[in-house]
């Protein structure tokens, strides 16, 4: 009986890589990997700096190796920069973007789809990142909070700021990319619009009641 | 396994939204300025004047929050506090967490750390608003020294010190290193409310931006170099314990570093978040279940309800209740209403960063409600002593009580996890949703037996309450957390009689947003509603009259009741119910109206809200916890229960089957704030329970059907 009252948007559909994102993928994967093995501190990113001491003992460095020979090579695009991923073709988007990204602004909540704090949009419409594992990602476009611009999103950020929205504000990135989609199809949105675009997402400080006045109020500034 | 930025853009400077802690830094970059999204400002020339306000040199002041920011608005309200006695512009305020200090930063109400009870604002009006004071003080006597004139004759208002007669004038941050060398006032004067100009406006939430574009920092953004990432295989019985495990298939997932076992289950050490869950995911675990809660939430409801006939422990009893039924002509009603446990489901689960650093120090990164405790376990899991563990309190995404535990259970296990390493990677230990639902420490179930009598002429004469469930507290005898809103019963009946049963289960209980009113605000509340109704009387009407004593319940009823216009005509097929309830000293009235879906269930169209919670800080903030209460409320009467099934295996797991309030569900919401030159109180929690007895009320006039079993969702299915 409750499952009919929640529309989600999960709208999947599956891509295979190409073998000439492996070929490009890899060339930057023995580049990374060099670079990480370099001895000299000064050449280390700070995300991959390892106290000297700590260095043999370091896992990722000969597992980055030993996956260069066989492992697939995930190539896309991450707020129109494109980047590779060689690990474990099954690790949901969400972990790349936040584990090797270390881009968090996209969040964990519940790992199966249900609560939306895991939206991106995935060429032009919303993606749980959650479910969705790297393997079809390929070639694809993700936008993530961090990432999102345009009318849309100017007014919808602008909307949210103006009536003070949020408040653990931990849902609020899902919310927002959900909402900029919706303005994206549907400029002028009707309550019951609003209803089917975010009520896959969930927000335990029950923002709801602001959300829906954000996302007009958004709509009036782009209209006028 | 590793990425990498192909092509550097003008977009990189975002990649750093989450917190990225290199060793090569010095420690410095670690305060907490650094760890929170919200930019302190100031930099390095950030001037202390007291405990809980800095001053940068570029004007800035930041206010050093004792209470955690989980979105009830303790860095916008404490900000306010401080800016209003410090004459400062509300552009220049910033918050960022305290340092965990039992003593420095202590809830002056619980005499240690710690957020909860709606006492943030309480606790710290006063004291706020003096650390704010103090610093005006000190940045006035350091303009005096400065210019060389009488510090009487300076001015402070919207971040400019002035002295007139010279034509002197400054901002804050080119006195504050000065001014932090002054000695502070003894007593420091504050300000007539009359005169406030800050306090009572609604000024935009310090955190807002940071939380529209994913640059708040969360614990679950916390980064270190080379971390660990570390989940635990837990138990699906309370009690349970492993009893043997096979790791072999864990240990095959890339990515997978070790496995061990812990004195809560199983964990698996990872290199990333989803080889940790995978290797968890292929662990063989036999559980122990001889010290494990067996039984099933049924059978939990058939021994409860068997304890009526016991002797309890008295909480109230005025008047004589027995002699009061037994009355000639009393008419007596009698109804029993089951509470299910509760999970609180915020939406960050639990989760904390442990690093440890070259002097053997560590830092722990979490959503520390109760910091000092936290700290205090974590030196104790570690074999440290309390000043080698620095407790970094982030942003937080909720809590609802959850994150409030003594002992701190939850970090002993994260702490745990890390000590069980060599400690020489950095460790983030994360719940997941499932670890969430099933980790225990609920709203405790209660079982109500209510009784109420009715004399000839249509009065209430009797009031008898049983509440039979866990002590939240732990205690033997009376818990005042769980006949609280009863046992003070605000209506005026001559006879009231309210008996606790504390029952001991293996299942860990907690404090749910507004503790003891979830469930006696509803009881109270709808066992009123029903004997007026039995009586003939309105609902306000007939409250107003037993309220005759409480004069703020009166004044919030009447203000809900003039809001919804009660007494005009409703719409065909809707119906209307109303509640009030004191929680925290803070008075709620809310009138709901509903009609029945079309799924069978409460459709919950409006909410009107009434509020009475002394001087209003920050009315936009009040109106907010209000209408969060109530969707928070809301949402657990209708679909929420967490249960037992057969054996005591917990049945629910994630947001599918423990349901959430939606937003298509979130009925439209008014809220109006009674004027008031009361002390402050809390708002955090006591939106929550009027609503869910406002809906039964409602209910029970469309339907004849009243509300005897929470969810209500779970009365239309059986």
């Amino acid at each position: 009986m409750w499952a009919n009252a929640v529309k989600t948007n999960s709208n999947q559909s599956t891509r295979q890589p190409s073998e000439n994102y492996f070929k490009l993928a890899r060339w930057f994967l023995v580049l990374v990997a060099e670079t990480c093995l370099d001895p000299s501190p000064d050449a280390f990113h700070v995300r991959c700096s390892l106290d000297a001491q700590d260095r043999p003992t370091q896992a990722s460095t000969p597992h980055v190796r030993s996956q260069m020979r066989d492992t697939n090579m995930i190539t896309f695009k991450l707020n129109g920069q494109e980047r590779t991923f060689d690990g474990d073709p099954e690790t949901p988007l969400l972990w790349v973007i936040r584990d090797f990204e270390k881009l968090t602004g996209t969040k964990y909540g519940c790992g199966i789809a249900q609560c939306g704090a895991c939206t991106v949009h995935m060429d032009g419409t919303t993606r749980r990142s959650c479910i969705t594992p790297i393997s079809t990602v390929e070639g694809s476009d993700i936008i993530t909070i961090e990432g999102i611009e345009g009318k849309e999103a100017d007014a919808i950020h602008k909307a949210w700021v103006a009536i003070d929205v949020p408040q653990c504000g931990y849902c609020q990135s899902g919310q927002i990319m959900s909402a900029v989609a919706l303005l994206q199809t549907t400029p002028k949105p009707t309550d019951d619009d609003i209803d089917g675009a975010m009520a896959g997402n969930i927000c335990r400080c029950a923002t709801y009641h602001r959300i829906r006045q954000a996302i007009h109020n958004a709509a009036d500034t782009m209209e006028g | 396994m590793t990425i990498h930025n192909i092509t550097a853009t003008r977009r990189s400077f975002l990649a750093g939204a989450g917190l990225v802690i290199g060793f090569t830094l010095a420690p410095k970059v670690f305060s907490a300025q650094a760890l929170e999204g919200v930019p302190a400002g100031g930099g390095e020339t950030l001037s202390p004047m007291n405990a809980f306000v800095k001053i940068g040199a570029d004007d800035t002041v930041t206010v050093l929050s004792k209470h955690i920011e989980f979105g009830q608005g303790p860095f916008t309200g404490l900000a306010t506090l401080v800016a209003e006695e410090l004459d400062a512009d509300w552009s220049q305020m910033r918050a960022v967490h305290s340092p965990a200090d039992d003593k420095i930063y202590a809830n002056l109400i619980y005499g240690l750390q710690g957020t909860g009870g709606s006492t943030s604002i309480a606790n710290s009006y006063e004291q706020l608003r003096k650390a704010g004071a103090t610093a005006r003080a000190m940045l006035v006597s350091a303009a005096a020294a400065e210019w060389n004139v009488p510090a009487s004759e300076i001015t402070v208002s919207k971040g400019r010190i002035k002295h007139a007669a010279s034509g002197k004038e400054s901002g804050f941050g080119a006195l504050a290193a000065k001014a932090a060398t002054q000695t502070p006032p003894a007593e420091p004067t504050l300000k007539d409310p009359k005169d406030f100009v800050l306090i009572g406006q609604e000024l935009p939430k310090l955190d807002t931006l940071s939380k529209t574009n994913g640059t708040a920092v969360y614990t679950l953004d916390v980064t270190a170099d080379n971390m660990l990432y570390a989940v635990v295989e837990h138990p699906a019985h309370f009690g349970a314990t492993v009893k043997s495990f096979d790791d072999s298939e864990a240990r095959k997932v890339p990515g997978v570093v070790d496995v061990k076992q812990v004195p809560q289950g199983v964990a698996v050490y990872a290199d990333n978040t989803f080889a940790a869950l995978k290797g968890r995911a292929a662990l063989k675990v036999e559980w122990d279940l001889s010290k494990a809660e067996t039984r099933s939430s049924d059978q939990l409801t058939a021994d409860y309800t068997k304890m009526f006939a016991e002797t309890g422990i008295q909480a109230t009893h005025n008047g004589d209740v027995d002699k009061a039924f037994g009355g000639q002509g009393v008419q007596s009603l009698e109804a029993t209403i089951v509470f299910p446990f509760l999970a609180h489901a915020p939406m960050e689960p639990l989760d904390a960063v442990f690093i440890k650093r070259a002097d053997g120090s560590v830092d722990v990164y979490n959503g520390a409600q109760f910091p000092g405790m936290d700290k205090n376990t974590t030196a104790k899991i570690l074999n440290l002593d309390p000043a080698q563990v620095r407790v970094n309190t982030q942003i937080t995404g909720g809590s609802f009580g959850r994150k409030a535990q003594f002992g701190s259970p939850y970090i002993q296990e994260a702490a745990g996890v890390f000590a069980a390493t060599d400690g020489r990677r950095p460790l983030k230990h994360m719940w997941t949703r499932e670890d969430d639902i099933r980790g225990g420490y609920y709203r405790p179930m209660y079982v109500h037996k209510m009784r109420g009598a009715m004399d000839a002429d249509g009065q209430i004469v009797g009031w008898d309450q049983t509440i039979v469930g866990q002590s939240i507290m732990g205690k033997a005898d009376l818990d005042s957390t769980s006949v609280e809103g009863a046992s003070d019963l605000p209506y005026t009946i001559p006879n009231l009689r309210v008996i606790a049963h504390n029952t001991k289960l293996e299942v860990p209980p907690l404090w749910w947003r507004s503790v003891g009113h979830t469930h006696t605000g509803f009881a109270v509340e709808t066992f009123v509603d029903e004997l007026l109704q039995k009586v003939g009387k309105d609902p306000v009407e007939g409250r107003l009259a037993l309220l005759s004593k409480e004069p703020r319940h009166m004044g919030t009823l009447k203000k809900v009741a003039e809001m919804a216009n009660w007494g005009s005509p409703v719409p065909d097929g809707r119906q209307r119910g109303v509640a009030i309830v004191k929680s925290f000293d803070t008075y709620v009235a809310q009138i709901v109206e509903i009609s029945l879906g079309e799924d069978g269930a409460p459709r919950v169209h409006k909410v009107w809200c009434a509020v009475d919670c002394g001087v209003a800080v920050n009315p936009n903030v009040i109106a907010a916890q209000m209408e969060g209460g109530i969707g928070y409320g809301l949402g657990a009467v209708l679909f929420d229960a967490i249960t037992l099934g057969d054996g005591g295996k917990i049945v629910q797991s994630n947001f599918h089957d423990y349901r959430s309030l939606r937003i298509n569900e979130m009925p439209a919401i008014e809220v109006a704030i009674i004027p008031s030159t009361e002390k402050p109180t809390g708002v955090g929690e006591p939106g929550v329970p009027p609503v869910g007895p406002a809906v039964a009320n409602a209910w029970r006039r469309l339907t004849n059907n009243p509300v005897r079993q929470l969810p209500i969702v779970n009365v239309l299915s059986a």
